[in-house]
């Protein structure tokens, strides 16, 4: 059964002219936001995850700072209003992926909001956690050396607060000290909301495995994806003696399905926008301690062959970057990625980027839902 | 950093690896210890004014981490300092114009030492 969740990072692309900025993260003065636009793209952008929850496809939130592609700064607010704007929809879920938590200083207050919203939604979330980009540490004051030690700690503190219900405990850790850990509400699922951490390489995704988590992985194409599902499944099998449930893996893609192959592209160039838009500060990409020195001196003196920046829309798809097209072009592109890295359980459809408007994703959504979802499941596609 | 290229050495790309991921681990230490607050100790301005000796500031005209105004202002935080500008430098004065670095401090150290001898 594949799961299909809908993802959108909620950009402001009203952005002058490219000459005009260094970037668009970081250093993009907020005086070339309009409030009153933001507002627009924010109800639109509700609209479209509502119209999703509609479908029985699932609601996929993300959060990033001081970002013109991403205005989803405080994603437990996000998520609280979706929660209570789909309370009629009792089966439709609701996916956080995902808490920067190596940036938060307090894991005790995550606790406290991811317990909140899986009280509001009547148990429907599902919680992420993610190490988060290299560009919004320093305005996070987060040290990016010991990154991925204070996030496994964090993720601990956050289960310790969870999990205990028999009155204050603390915890005394490498990175973090709490006293009185008592959170109020608890969460409605037992004993915890499902846990995805996203990975980027395979030993990241074995990490993963071992806990029994879901991983996703964004945009990383074929060998990409291929490599983090091995090193998942590999540890998985491992660690628990049996292979991988299919859901326990996730890839995002940029998805979008037209009536036709070329209204499928059209659809698909207008996404292109979060990669062609994404302009980044050199300066604040590669942070000593974010990746091992191995790695970093590679990226500073080579070629990164994931890098996506560039690329036509037809590398894209023959990468498994973007899957679009008509139905049935979009279906066959699908089972050919599947093919090659094998099969999962959650696609997630990155369906809406730049200035793609929401009947236009809603649209390309309805229609992967009723023509293209039957194919991959084996069924007739709908008439 | 320097106010001459030239010091800053070959880009990354140039380095032999090693060299560079040598490079790269220094880095990481010094994010290790420097990260937060960055790259400074908040308290220390305040604890200029207790310095009972003559003090000399010597900063780099070019300094594009601190600039000269950041310098002259923790030199005005001593009770008795002065504060020398090194032209053609930058944020390490002591290695893009040494000589000039060596003969501000035997000045300084001269003139304060005659002083205190008086």
């Amino acid at each position: 059964m594949q799961q299909l969740w809908f993802f959108s990072e909620a950009a402001y692309p009203d952005l002058p002219p490219e000459s005009e900025y260094d970037s668009v993260r970081v250093t993009m003065p907020n005086r070339f936001l309009d409030p009153e636009k933001a507002a627009g793209w924010w109800d639109e952008y509700l609209e479209e995850w509502q119209a999703a929850a509609e479908l029985g496809i699932g609601i996929m939130l993300n959060e990033h700072h001081g970002t013109t592609t991403c205005m989803n700064s405080t994603v437990p607010i996000s998520a609280g209003i979706l929660a209570r704007l789909t309370r009629h929809l009792p089966d439709s879920r609701i996916l956080i992926l995902g808490n920067p938590i190596a940036n938060r200083r307090d894991p005790v207050r995550v606790a406290e909001e991811m317990a909140m919203i899986d009280v509001l939604s009547r148990g429907r979330l599902e919680v992420g956690f993610v190490r988060g980009v290299p560009y919004e540490l320093s305005a996070m004051n987060s040290n990016p050396v010991n990154m991925t030690e204070r996030f496994w700690e964090a993720h601990d503190v956050i289960k310790h607060a969870w999990t205990s219900h028999d009155g204050p405990v603390n915890w005394q850790g490498r990175f973090f000290e709490h006293r009185q850990i008592n959170i109020w509400p608890r969460p409605l699922q037992q004993p915890h909301p499902p846990i995805w951490i996203t990975a980027g390489s395979p030993g990241s995704a074995a990490k993963v495995g071992e806990h029994g988590y879901v991983t996703a992985t964004f945009l990383s194409g074929f060998e990409g994806t291929r490599k983090i599902f091995d090193g998942y499944r590999e540890a998985y099998e491992r660690t628990h003696g049996a292979p991988a449930p299919l859901d326990r893996l996730a890839y995002a893609a940029l998805v979008y399905t037209g009536e036709t192959d070329e209204e499928g592209f059209e659809g698909a160039r207008k996404l292109m926008w979060y990669i062609s838009a994404n302009k980044v500060p050199k300066q604040f990409a590669n942070p000593p301690g974010y990746m091992a020195p191995e790695i970093r001196a590679m990226a500073m003196t080579g070629t990164n062959p994931y890098a996506l920046a560039g690329a036509t829309l037809e590398q894209l798809i023959e990468r498994g970057v973007v899957f679009a097209g008509s139905p049935d072009t979009v279906a066959a592109q699908i089972r050919r990625f599947k093919d090659h890295v094998g099969d999962f359980g959650h696609l997630l459809i990155m369906g809406q980027a730049g200035f793609l408007r929401k009947d236009e994703t809603i649209d390309g959504l309805r229609r992967f839902k009723q023509e293209v979802l039957p194919q991959l499941e084996g069924a007739p596609a709908a008439a | 950093m320097f106010h001459d290229p030239a010091y800053a050495g070959p880009p990354p790309a140039e380095l032999p690896s090693e060299e560079l991921v040598r490079r790269l681990r220094a880095e990481e230490t010094t994010a290790l210890y420097a990260w937060e607050p960055y790259m400074c100790n908040p308290k220390l301005r305040r604890r200029l004014r207790a310095v009972r000796v003559p003090a000399l500031v010597v900063w780099g005209e070019h300094d594009g981490i601190a600039p000269v105004g950041y310098g002259h202002a923790y030199a005005e935080s001593f009770p008795d300092a002065r504060f020398e500008v090194v032209a053609a430098a930058g944020h390490s004065p002591h290695v893009e114009q040494p000589a000039t670095v060596v003969e501000l401090i035997e000045r300084f150290l001269s003139e304060t030492s005659s002083g205190a001898a008086a």
